[in-house]
């Protein structure tokens, strides 16, 4: 059996109404799995990559210091921060000032730039940006689990001090529950294991079980 | 071209850039990086980018020939070894897929990316051609000079 190509296939997704394999795609089950699959990576393409990197794609950034700082005032002011910090997975909270590892999110919403504390209610389809501070320099991965244990791996790469994370991150549209993990750990790949264990225990579990290193999460609720 | 626009052109075609760069990366983070830069040098031409016609030949181009580059620039660099292509199965009388990426490094990135797109995107040799913008003979040339090298390095591999 002739299968379609990557390009009609892409063509496919892109007009459906004007479609020449629709009958083939309708029929095959192996078409059908590679259409879901690359609907799929559409929407990780603008859940992810799309905030994360339209300020390099046009041209000079958008997210310049100084305006990164100018949109953080008035949130700095607004309240404290969201976090959990643990420096490993049996001690208990720790709290957030001077600890290793803290971690804030700011959503894009239409009153201004807010800071959001644990727990905080958002529109489902906010825009957040992620602002870390490290003790000592690590490699952190920042990733989120939700209430049906969907694991979405957002950023890794090594961070210093005070630094708000590049790109930002565009929530899924889906009401319900959301942590997002902070964690300072030289494999990502066990950072990732562990947050697919949590499963759909987001609310109960504030820290990764069995990662060693720094960890920070924040708990938000997406509303329609 | 002011940003918004540059903005709407990266949401329409972006995903297309991303799953190409997913297919032949295997690898989120690689095809993450490259889609930027697929994006930035499609940008150079943005008369085609508009065009939903001749858009997503172009973008498949560019990001083809990116990706193998990346591919090949990895191995250079001695970095992690990407996983393989993923080579359908009704090219099973094709040369273990271990092979064919040894096969594949050891030509030019415009008869890697005859060759991907025959056997690992399934595509005619006409549409080969109108996607890379070469001619069919070229197409059928460059992939039967592959494919001979690749019998001749399977027979090698195997004495």
């Amino acid at each position: 059996m002739n299968h379609p190509s990557e390009l009609k296939l892409e063509r496919h997704l892109m007009t459906p109404d004007a479609s020449e394999i629709a009958a083939h795609v309708r029929d095959c089950e192996r078409c059908r799995e590679r259409v879901a699959e690359m609907r799929q990576q559409g929407d990780d393409f603008r859940r992810f990559v799309y905030p994360a990197t339209l300020d390099q794609v046009t041209g000079p950034r958008f997210w310049r210091p100084a305006r990164a700082l100018w949109l953080l005032a008035p949130a700095a002011g607004l309240a404290t921060v969201l976090l959990l910090v643990r420096p490993g997975p049996t001690s208990d909270y720790v709290g957030t000032k001077g600890g290793p590892l803290t971690l804030t999110a700011y959503a894009a919403l239409p009153s201004g730039t807010q800071a959001l504390n644990d727990g905080a209610t958002v529109p489902a389809s906010a825009s957040l940006r992620f602002r870390v501070r490290v003790a000592e320099p690590c490699n952190l991965t920042l990733l989120s689990v939700d209430d049906s244990g969907q694991v979405s791996k957002l950023i890794s790469r090594e961070v210093r001090g005070d630094s708000t994370l590049p790109g930002g991150v565009q929530l899924d549209g889906k009401p319900g529950l959301e942590r997002f993990f902070a964690v300072c750990a030289d494999d990502p790949g066990v950072v990732e294991r562990a947050a697919r264990d949590i499963g759909a225990e987001v609310r109960k579990i504030p820290a990764l079980p069995r990662v060693q290193g720094p960890q920070a999460s924040l708990l938000i609720e997406k509303r329609p | 071209m002011d940003r918004a626009a540059i903005a709407e052109l990266y949401r329409t075609w972006g995903p297309a850039i991303y799953r190409r760069c997913v297919r032949l990366l295997r690898d989120t983070e690689a095809a993450r990086d490259a889609t930027q830069e697929v994006f930035r040098k499609a940008m150079s031409s943005p008369d085609k980018l508009s065009n939903p016609d001749t858009a997503l030949p172009f973008i498949y181009r560019i990001a083809t020939n990116h990706c193998l580059n990346e591919r090949r620039n990895a191995g250079r660099r001695g970095e992690t070894e990407l996983d393989d292509l993923e080579i359908p199965s009704e090219h099973a009388a094709f040369p273990q897929r271990r092979l064919v990426q040894r096969v594949l490094a050891r030509f030019d990135v415009k008869t890697q990316s005859i060759a991907v797109g025959v056997l690992v995107d399934g595509m005619e040799h006409d549409e080969v051609a109108d996607a890379l913008g070469i001619s069919r003979k070229t197409v059928s040339r460059k992939l039967a000079r592959f494919l001979e090298n690749a019998r001749k390095y399977l027979e090698r591999s195997a004495a």
